[in-house]
């Protein structure tokens, strides 16, 4: 008898069926989009051969959006509508925002409280920083489409280690609006590290110190044998090379002495220019900051290699403070570290090289292009995640959560629930009862940090308990169990010990989006026409179930014999249900008999991945007996 | 399913953590959310929960004081009960010393102490560890408690340490 063909679960039924899908890295400053082709990872250039689209918007007149070079070029001229660096503002608030930017948009929020996510305004109305990253997004996605001939399968989009959960869920919910399938959320460091480690066919301890234009940070990896498993992580998501264009204009700013402040279009000016002389330092002893203000006026300042180290040690004595802490965190002395790779445009200054030389006694790594090398490490993990990788070549990631999880007690004070560094997926479960006699509600404030105190950390979510089944005080038993999935996102669900009744979770994000905003973006985005949003919703439900019905159909041939007779004819038949009706126009009944063919096959999901388990271990036994 | 039986290991504190560590890759080869990107909804949740329950039992097992809070949890004892504290006079005032010990050091910024202390009470913590092996095995349970439950007060000695350290640096 022949033998059946069988591929992994995951991986593409037929061998020659690529799924387009690509690595995206949203950067501050810049952003790339990377694929493999030809069994290489390549950052895709646009018409004029650049690989990097400056992170910049501009909401031009007439509707028009520019996006890139386009918009950056009228950042003198327009600036209150060319958005840059909107990266610092993703799941932020005004509060978070630093002086010397609040000079440089209208910053407003929805509820007009100054609290909750940002929003910047511009000639088109206020603009969510959420809308400005879907518009790079998208011109990437546009970018990777026209380049590979065909629609995109996925993408895994970068995001900073130390991004915490309202951030990475702003980048999300701005991939959702892009129109993009997110494979995964991942971190950047660890991106760079599988670009870095599969190149090299590295084994060890690394240290990743990723300097990007707004972000800064540090991660320690452990590669054996393809498995790439984070020890710790630290960092800063307001700090990169951004911080050292600011701290030479501040000082050609105070050596000037203007009269005045600036306006945004002159501080747009400063800051380019300042940033032209920093990358000239690179390389010459001295250079010079020049600008001109119009009208015949301008001002210039000499600022030689020694007097910026000086203007930006703090910065780097930061980033070194963190290479200390991620090293006690991973229980690891400065002889443990194999190698120390430099990720990121920012590394390329010479005296954040020099500071990590002195600190671990020998030069660090740089042999791949350190603006491209995240978006590389991307388009390997979403080739593999979209099931491109060949058998035996797969690696695998496990990373962690930066950030400690808690919820609110008695008297301001966190109680943690997931501690940071804990290698994600993780959950936890807490108990909780009830204060009043006949209680049927209550409410958990979840935050995010380090701090001892609620108001230290960063509020993430209110949730409300609803539906307990009345009792007296102290008897129900609420058991919240808090979820952080593999993209670092947080999701809880409550259920009621005792009577088993499932307490309803009413989310209240204190940055992301709430529920519905997503889709009324999405509904402005598509020219208020309905009939777009039916066609949208239908194509969208056809996908999802034609995924589905791929996938169960893979389990069914590989599984079937996990399942009894009765309960393999019931699914089948479920699934050619579901088949059928899809060709059909119905969204809605398409969308809910995909959720009751998901409901009706977990059982066997669950089967199926206890065979994995026993897979696992059973051929380790083997080897150990021998 | 007890988290030793996850990893496939006979259930007991000393472990070869280089099995453990091994088998916990292989474990999350097959089951990590990863491997499922394309799968049905119902299978990428149970692959999360699968990962999700190999990962709490790894950060388990391989810590000594959860380690050996769970070894005892298993014959039904549980040592992170709070209403029994009740811990021998002598350790409590060593307790006390150790705790003034690292305060001074703190105040005087004295790193190099701090290091030293960090190395002693790992010694410390790897021998309670050692005896607490024995006597688990043994089936001395309740002497088996106090000295998971000191392992707890020592692991908590090395965290205040490590928070001094990390203040000064």
């Amino acid at each position: 008898m022949a033998l059946l063909q069988i591929s992994e679960p995951g991986e593409s039924p037929e061998p020659h069926t690529r799924r387009l899908a690509v690595g995206i890295d949203l950067g501050t400053t810049n952003s790339l989009v990377a694929t493999i082709r030809n069994a290489v990872p390549e950052c895709l250039p646009d018409e004029a051969g650049r690989t990097m689209l400056p992170s910049a918007v501009r909401y031009a007149e007439q509707g028009i959006v520019d996006v890139g070079h386009l918009a950056l070029a009228h950042r003198g001229d327009d600036a209150l509508n060319t958005i840059t660096s909107v990266k610092r503002f993703m799941g932020r608030s005004i509060a978070d925002v630093r002086e010397e930017t609040k000079a440089r948009y209208q910053f407003t929020t929805p509820s007009g409280d100054g609290k909750g996510q940002l929003k910047i305004t511009t000639r088109r109305g206020a603009i969510s920083p959420i809308e400005v990253s879907a518009e790079i997004l998208k011109t990437l996605k546009a970018r990777a489409e026209e380049s590979l001939g065909g629609e995109l399968y996925g993408a895994v989009i970068t995001v900073p280690a130390y991004f915490d959960d309202a951030q990475r869920q702003a980048t999300k919910d701005a991939a959702q609006l892009a129109g993009l399938h997110v494979l995964r959320l991942l971190n950047e460091p660890t991106a760079a590290a599988v670009a870095y480690g599969l190149d090299q066919k590295a084994e060890g301890t690394y240290l990743i110190y990723d300097l990007g234009g707004g972000t800064f940070d540090v991660s320690i990896l452990r590669l054996t044998r393809g498995v790439f498993e984070v020890l710790a992580t630290a960092g800063d998501t307001h700090l990169g090379g951004d911080d050292f264009d600011e701290a030479l204009a501040k000082h050609a700013f105070e050596t000037w002495q203007l009269a005045r402040a600036l306006s945004p279009a002159g501080q747009a000016n400063l800051l380019a220019a300042s940033r032209a002389a920093k990358e000239a330092l690179s390389d010459n002893e001295t250079a010079t900051i020049k600008v001109n203000w119009g009208c015949g006026f301008d001002s210039s300042v000499d600022v030689s290699r020694e007097r910026f180290y000086e203007l930006t040690r703090p910065l780097v004595d930061r980033t070194i403070s963190a290479v200390k802490k991620t090293l006690r965190d991973a229980k690891l002395k400065v002889g443990d570290i194999d190698g120390v790779v430099l990720v990121g445009g920012a590394t390329r200054t010479p005296q954040v090289r020099a500071a990590l030389e002195a600190h671990f006694g020998k030069p660090a790594l740089a042999t791949m292009n350190p603006d491209e090398v995240v978006a590389l490490g991307a388009a390997i993990q979403a080739d593999q995640l979209a099931g491109n990788a060949k058998q035996g070549e797969q690696h695998l990631l496990l990373d962690v959560i930066p950030l400690s999880l808690g919820i609110e007690t008695m008297g301001n004070l966190v109680e943690k629930i997931v501690s940071r560094n804990s290698t994600i997926p993780i959950a936890k479960a807490q108990e909780f009862t009830t204060f009043k006699d006949g209680q049927t509600a209550m409410a958990v404030h979840v935050v995010q940090g380090e701090r001892e105190l609620v108001s230290d950390c960063r509020s993430l979510a209110r949730f409300e308990l609803r539906g307990i089944p009345p009792m007296v005080a102290g008897a129900a038993r609420i058991r919240v169990t808090f979820q952080v999935d593999a993209d670092g996102l947080l999701s809880v669900s409550a259920t009621e010990v005792t009577s088993g009744a499932r307490a309803e979770v009413a989310v209240k994000p204190s940055y992301g989006l709430a529920d519905g905003e997503i889709a009324t973006m999405l509904q402005v985005a598509y020219t208020h026409a309905s009939a777009d949003m039916q066609a949208r919703a239908l194509a969208e439900a056809r996908v999802d179930a034609s995924a589905l019905v791929q996938a169960l159909g893979i389990a069914l041939d590989e599984d079937r014999a996990l399942l009894s007779e009765s309960e393999a004819v019931a699914l089948t038949s479920q699934v050619a249900f579901l088949k059928q009706l899809a060709e059909g126009t119905d969204h809605r009944a398409i969308a809910r008999a995909t959720e009751d063919l998901n409901r009706a096959s977990t059982d066997f999901a669950g089967r199926r991945m206890d065979k994995a388990v026993n897979k696992a271990l059973a051929g380790k036994n083997i080897a150990s007996i021998a | 399913m007890s988290y030793f039986e996850a990893f496939e290991l006979t259930p007991s504190f000393a472990l070869d953590l280089k099995t453990l560590a091994t088998r916990y890759r292989d474990l999350q080869t097959e089951t990590h959310p990863d491997r499922f990107v394309s799968a049905s909804d119902a299978e990428k949740r149970a692959a999360m929960e699968k990962a999700t329950e190999v990962n709490d039992a790894y950060q388990t097992l391989r810590d000594p004081v959860r380690r050996a809070m769970y070894l005892l949890w298993l014959k039904n004892v549980n040592g992170m009960d709070e209403k029994n504290t009740s811990m021998p006079h002598d350790f409590l005032v060593e307790q006390i010393e150790w705790r003034e010990a690292i305060a001074d050091a703190k105040l005087k910024e004295d790193t190099d102490r701090l290091d030293e202390m960090n190395t002693e009470l790992q010694a410390i913590l790897r021998s309670l560890g050692n005896i607490f092996s024995v006597t688990y095995e043994g089936g001395h349970l309740s002497t088996a408690t106090t000295l998971a439950r000191k392992m707890r007060f020592v692991q908590r000695l090395i965290e205040e340490v490590d928070h001094a350290i990390a203040a000064l640096d």
